[in-house]
Order: structure tokens, then sequence, then C-alpha cells
């Protein structure tokens, strides 16, 4: 059931087993899973159905590190969350994405992918995307197959799926119209967690709506889904008890914040013209689901290299038709038509780099009419866990009256260098296999990439999870450490992330936070001595 | 067309053969052999000149081509058994065999084989 928090009574209390903050992704995944279990779920969201100006300049704040989009645009604030403008990509983490890794500081998670596959099937279906598969034969088809990298090869090949994407706030928004025991209430925005004496047990909610309305909830548990960026900010803003914030007793809520650095254009890819076909490589449909694919090191490289988790889509990529460019081109491209090898490709390459047109609009097709033999990479990586990456308050405060962040997100000092090494890895298996050459885009070949750095959206690691509350804010059930009743859904949680997309693990991690409380939590706090 | 037993040796394991120290350096035909394959043409002298800037050790076309020849592990009597099209296959598996074991050297941004680099610097 929908309600409209502004026809609430004045200083009402509303009364549930589980409140959850937040309905995007996580926490709309919550509710419908909740719902039917016997227990009262309260979900509050900020915004109604749509988008409403007023609402989403809420999450207005300063970006002081690594430059990326106003705060404001990096999100959406309404029924839904950013899902209402989210692009679909999908993985589920591998193994060593969430196992500990010597050469990366910080990393590892007190729990490993086993435990997220029962639920990642599910996340897989509630993100509608194709069979539960990431195996990359799965997806070949006629002339789209993966290539044969060998056994000793540094790079392997990965899949992506893509959801529609579901927009959970309108895919979901009669299920949760129905959901038995769900009340959703809209315009509801938190604004203060309060909690006993000792900030171990959290005693209630401070709730406000934009029109002035103010009311409270209570329950037995609750848990925070408001996305990367809001989750710590809420922790921080309830100073009352605790004066650096709920569950911060070890400074860490805030710090480690990242995001996914993608550079477009990192390399330029030449292609060969006896070479096997990339088709595979490019985004297709196969038996109508959305796929791409993409290089990434093999966990041997990785680790023999030191490099983060990283990989490489390739992207056809149009031409100049006019200038010096185009005519290296077209030799090229006679060359590669008349099977000339070794040096043929090379030769050409200094000409077409160096000409300034080669970015220009007209597609390299039109005058081929072949498939493209120039790709541009698109690189996405992981950044390793940096404490002084973070989210802090900043003094300004919204129209509610709480403090708004500052994100300074943090590059990692060898980001220039990492990128260029994972390049050369597929520079060197593009040339051992005779397949083309590659070109990093850099200050000195006129193209410089690492101009245009640009984040994922993809607020992650400011509430990590770890074991030892030193080192981590939640522990492994997503409860806030050292409180009875505070869990947290969503990629604030994530201590390392490698370069997946986080929204199918924030689902699978919503189903198993979901099962917790309802198999474990609550029986918990229904005894006496729980929290109400 | 003959080929030594080095050079069977070099098809078979795919592995690259080491000239032998002191070998003297060519001649100039064999340089205007390995030049004609390298095609010179404007393009690829930016990248010739490019490589050459990275390594100034290397200039002269006398040297290229010997450090060309050495990797292909071809002396003089054995450049003379190739005719071109099965030079040209030699240099091809010598640049495949490059990248397999990183040897690799970026120049005006391309992340080219050893061997290739040298061939686009000869045409310089
Ligand atoms: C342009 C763009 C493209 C993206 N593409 C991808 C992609 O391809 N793949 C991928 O995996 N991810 C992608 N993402 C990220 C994805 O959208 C998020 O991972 C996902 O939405 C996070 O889900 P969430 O439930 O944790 O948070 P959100 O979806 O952000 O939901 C949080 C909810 O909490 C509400 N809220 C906030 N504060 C309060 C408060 N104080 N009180 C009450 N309610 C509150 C908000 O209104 C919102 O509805 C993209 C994001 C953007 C912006």
């Amino acid at each position: 059931m929908f309600i409209d928090a502004r026809t609430l009574a004045e200083a009402a209390t509303i009364e549930a087993d589980i409140c959850i903050i937040g309905a995007g992704a996580a926490g709309i995944t919550m509710a419908r899973e909740l719902a039917g279990s016997g227990r009262r779920v309260a979900v509050f969201e900020s915004g109604g159905f749509d988008f409403e100006q007023p609402t989403q300049q809420l999450y207005d704040g300063a970006v002081t590190g690594q430059p990326m989009p106003p705060l404001v645009v990096e999100r959406l604030r309404y029924l839904g969350g950013s899902t209402n403008h989210w692009s679909g990509g999908c993985r589920p983490f591998d193994a060593e994405d969430m196992a500990v890794r010597s050469y990366i500081p910080d990393s590892g998670w007190p729990i490993g992918v086993a435990d997220l596959d029962p639920f990642y099937r599910r996340a897989q279906a509630i993100c509608q995307l194709g069979p539960y598969t990431y195996a990359p034969r799965d997806w070949a088809e006629g002339a789209a197959q993966p290539l044969d990298l060998g056994a000793d090869a540094a790079l392997r090949t990965g899949i992506f799926q893509y959801s529609p994407p579901t927009r959970f706030g309108e895919v979901y928004r009669a299920d949760l119209e129905r959901a038995e025991g769900v009340g959703v209430y809209l315009h509801a925005n938190t604004v203060g967690i309060e909690t006993d004496d000792s900030a171990g047990t959290v005693t209630g909610l401070r709730l406000a709506c934009l029109d002035g309305h103010r009311f409270h909830a209570v329950a037995k548990a609750y848990v925070l889904a408001t996305g990367g960026i809001e989750n710590p900010r809420l922790l921080l803003n309830a100073d009352k008890v605790q004066k650096a914030g709920l569950g911060n007793g070890h400074d860490l809520v805030g710090r480690y914040f990242m995001d996914h650095p993608y550079v477009s254009g990192a390399a330029t890819v030449m292609l060969a013209g006896a070479a096997p076909s990339l088709d595979f490589y490019q985004q297709r449909q196969v038996r109508g689901i959305p796929v791409g694919a993409y290089f990434g090191a093999t966990p041997a490289a990785a680790q023999a290299e030191g490099l983060p988790g990283f990989c490489i889509g390739l992207v056809p990529q149009t031409m100049a038709e006019q200038g010096t460019g185009r005519d290296s081109l077209k030799t090229i491209v006679a060359d590669i038509k008349s099977g000339h090898w070794p040096d043929h490709l090379a030769y050409h390459l200094g000409q077409i780099l160096n000409s300034a047109e080669w970015r220009a609009e007209t597609t390299y097709y039109r005058w081929t009419h072949a498939k493209p033999t120039v790709l541009s990479t698109d690189y996405i990586c992981e950044c390793p866990p940096d404490r002084d990456s973070r989210v802090t308050l900043g003094d300004d405060v919204d129209a509610l009256g709480m403090r708004r962040v500052k994100v300074d997100w943090r590059l990692p000092a060898d980001f220039e260098r990492t990128m260029g090494r994972a390049h050369e890895l597929l520079a060197q298996e593009l040339g051992r296999l005779g397949i083309g050459r590659l070109r990093m885009n850099t200050r000195e070949t006129g193209h410089d990439a690492m101009a245009a750095i640009a984040n994922g959206f993809h607020h992650m690691g400011t509430t990590r999870m770890h074991r030892d509350p030193r080192h981590g804010v939640v522990d492994a059930d997503c409860r806030v450490h050292g409180m009875a009743n505070l869990f947290i859904a969503g990629s604030s949680v994530f201590p390392t992330y490698s370069f997946d997309n986080p929204t199918m693990t924030i689902v699978a991690l919503a189903l198993r936070l979901s099962d917790h409380l309802k198999s474990t939590v609550l029986s918990a706090l229904d005894l006496p001595g729980g929290s109400r | 067309m003959r080929f030594s037993r080095r050079l069977l040796l070099a098809a078979a394991t795919g592995l690259p053969l080491l000239a032998a120290p002191g070998r003297a350096a060519p001649p100039p035909e064999a340089v205007g052999r390995l030049r004609r394959l390298a095609r010179p043409a404007p393009s690829a002298r930016a990248l010739g000149l490019a490589y050459l800037a990275r390594r100034p050790d290397e200039a002269g076309p006398a040297r290229l081509a010997a450090l060309v020849l050495a990797a292909l592990g071809l002396g003089e009597a054995d450049l003379a058994a190739f005719d071109d099209r099965s030079l040209a296959a030699l240099l091809a598996d010598r640049i495949r065999a490059d990248f397999a074991a990183g040897r690799m050297e970026s120049a005006g941004g391309w992340m080219l084989a050893r061997t290739e680099a040298r061939l686009l610097a000869l045409a310089v």
C-alpha cells in the first residue's frame, strides 16, 4: 500500500517490525521480499512517484576531489531511486573480486561468491536479465565467438548482461501496492535516527515532509537503503549520542568512498584484414538478451602484475572524412583487402593517429562498406580502497535541516600506469594473435584519455563490510557493528568491488539481508530484552 | 628455397633465434631488402622516428638491419636463401613471437613488436 506521508496526522507515530529507509533497488527488493512474512514493514521514501525538483535538491552537495557531475544529478530521489536512470549493465562478482588480494591493501569481503550465488540467481530475475550464465561460450552465436586466448594468456573474456533496464519504481509499483503487510510512505524523508543512550540500539526515526509535516516511526529493526552517499550522510548526521556519527566509533563511516573510473577512448585499436572476428566483443542481442563482452585480467595475471580489477570493451570508431587521416585509412583498407602483412598495418598508423580529424563524425562504414577496422577501447576499473577518498559533512544544510555532504573522490596515484599496463596486455594479445595494433591515447599522442575520466555513478565503500569493527562499519550480515538493530543495504557496504556494476550485487545482498531478518533477527528481537 | 636448420627449428618451436655475438653488419643489399619490405612511406617514418627518439642507440640502417636479422637468427648467407615472400612470412612470425614474449616498444603511442618498430625505423 502507498501512503502519502503529507496526509498523516502531525506528529503521528508509525509502528512496524521493520523500517526500510529508501525505496530504490535495495529498498524495493527488501519490501517485496518481506511482504507476506507476517511482519509489518514500513518503507519511507523521500520522493513520490515522479521526479520533483524540490525533493531532488535535497541531494545537492559539494564535489571536492576528482571531478564528477554535481551530486544532484548523480542520483535520483523518488520511488525507484537511481534505477530511474541506470543503464542496466550487470554481472555478478567473480570469486577473486571478493577475496583478500595481497596486492590490494584492505581488500576482501568476509563472505564469498558462494554465499551470494543463490541470491544472485534471484537477483538475475529481479533485474529482468537472461539466463544466469556469464560463461562466454554460452553467449557465442554464429560468427560472434570469443577469441581463443589460450591458457597462458594474461587476459580472458567476460560477459555483461543488460537489464531492460528495470525501473524498479515502475516495474514493481503494483507489487508494492498490494504487498501484504507493507506500507510505502512517499514524500517521507528520514531526517534523524534516534538511539538509546549507548548508541547501541535504534529507538526510532524522525521523518519530515517538505511541506512541513513531521512524524515518527518505531520498529524492531531498521534498514538504511538510501544509496552509497546518503547512507553515510544519515549516519554522520545522527550525532546526538555518538558525536562522530552512528556506527562511527572507528572513524570509518564515509571513508573508502569509491566509484568506477570510466575512460572512454583510452586507446585506439586498428584491426588487420584477416583478423578473427571481434563481433563477440560488440554489444549484441543473443536470443533476445542484450549482452556485451570485454577483456579482463586472469586472476594469475592480475596477481603477477598487481593490477586492480579492470575491463576493456571495444567500440567501433568513427573516422574523419577529410585529411591525411582519411587517406591513410583508405590505404590501409586497400592493403588489408589485398591481404598484405606484416607491415602494411603499422605502416600508416602514424599518419592516421597524427591526423586530428580522426574523431570526426563520418562513419567508417560509409567509405569501406565493411566492418569497422578501427575500434576504440572503453576502460573501467576498480580503485583499490583508499581511506582518504571520502564522504564527509559540510556546513550547509538542506531544506529539512540535514547537513549536506562533501564528496572527495580520489583516484589511485598509479591509475594511469595501471590503465596503460592493462592496455599493454591487450596490445600483446592482439599482436600475438595477429588481430591488430593498439595505440594509447595520451597527452603525447594528442588525444589525452586522462582528461576524459568519467565516473560510473556507482557510489560504494562508505560503510564497508568487515568482520572486525576496526576495519568495517557493518558485519557480514550487514548489521552496523556495535548496534543491535541497524542494518545497511546497498553498495556502501562493498569493501572491494572490482569493475562490476553494483546493482545486481546490491539486489542479491538485499535478498540475503531480508532472509536474515526474517529467519534470525526479528525472532531474536521479539524475545524479552529485544529492541522494543 | 633453402631453409637452414636453425630456421626450421625456429619455425617449429616459434622460439626467437638469437644472433651469434660479433656478427658483422649486413651488406647494403640486405638493408635495402628489409627497407623494401618495410615499404617506406611518410606515415611509417613518423613511427620510425618516434622509435628512434626513444632508442637513439639503434640509429642507422646498418645497425637496425643487423638487429632485425639477428632477431630472425639469419646470417648473410641465410638471407640469400629467402625470397621476399618467405622473408616477409618470417618477419610476421617474429613479430607475433615478439608480442607473445612481451617484446614491445611504444612509438607514437602505438604498442608495436620490437622487430616491427625496427622495420619502421629502417624506413626513416
Ligand atoms: C546514469 C546512471 C547509470 C547507471 N548505470 C548502472 C548500470 O549500468 N549498472 C549498475 O549496476 N548500476 C548502474 N547505476 C547505479 C544504480 O542506479 C545504483 O547502483 C542503484 O540505483 C542503487 O540502488 P540503491 O537502492 O542502493 O540506491 P538508490 O537507487 O539511489 O535508491 C535510494 C532511495 O533512497 C531514497 N532516499 C534517499 N535519502 C532518503 C531519506 N533521507 N529518506 C528517505 N528516502 C531517502 C531515494 O529517494 C531513493 O529512492 C547507474 C546510475 C546512474 C545514475
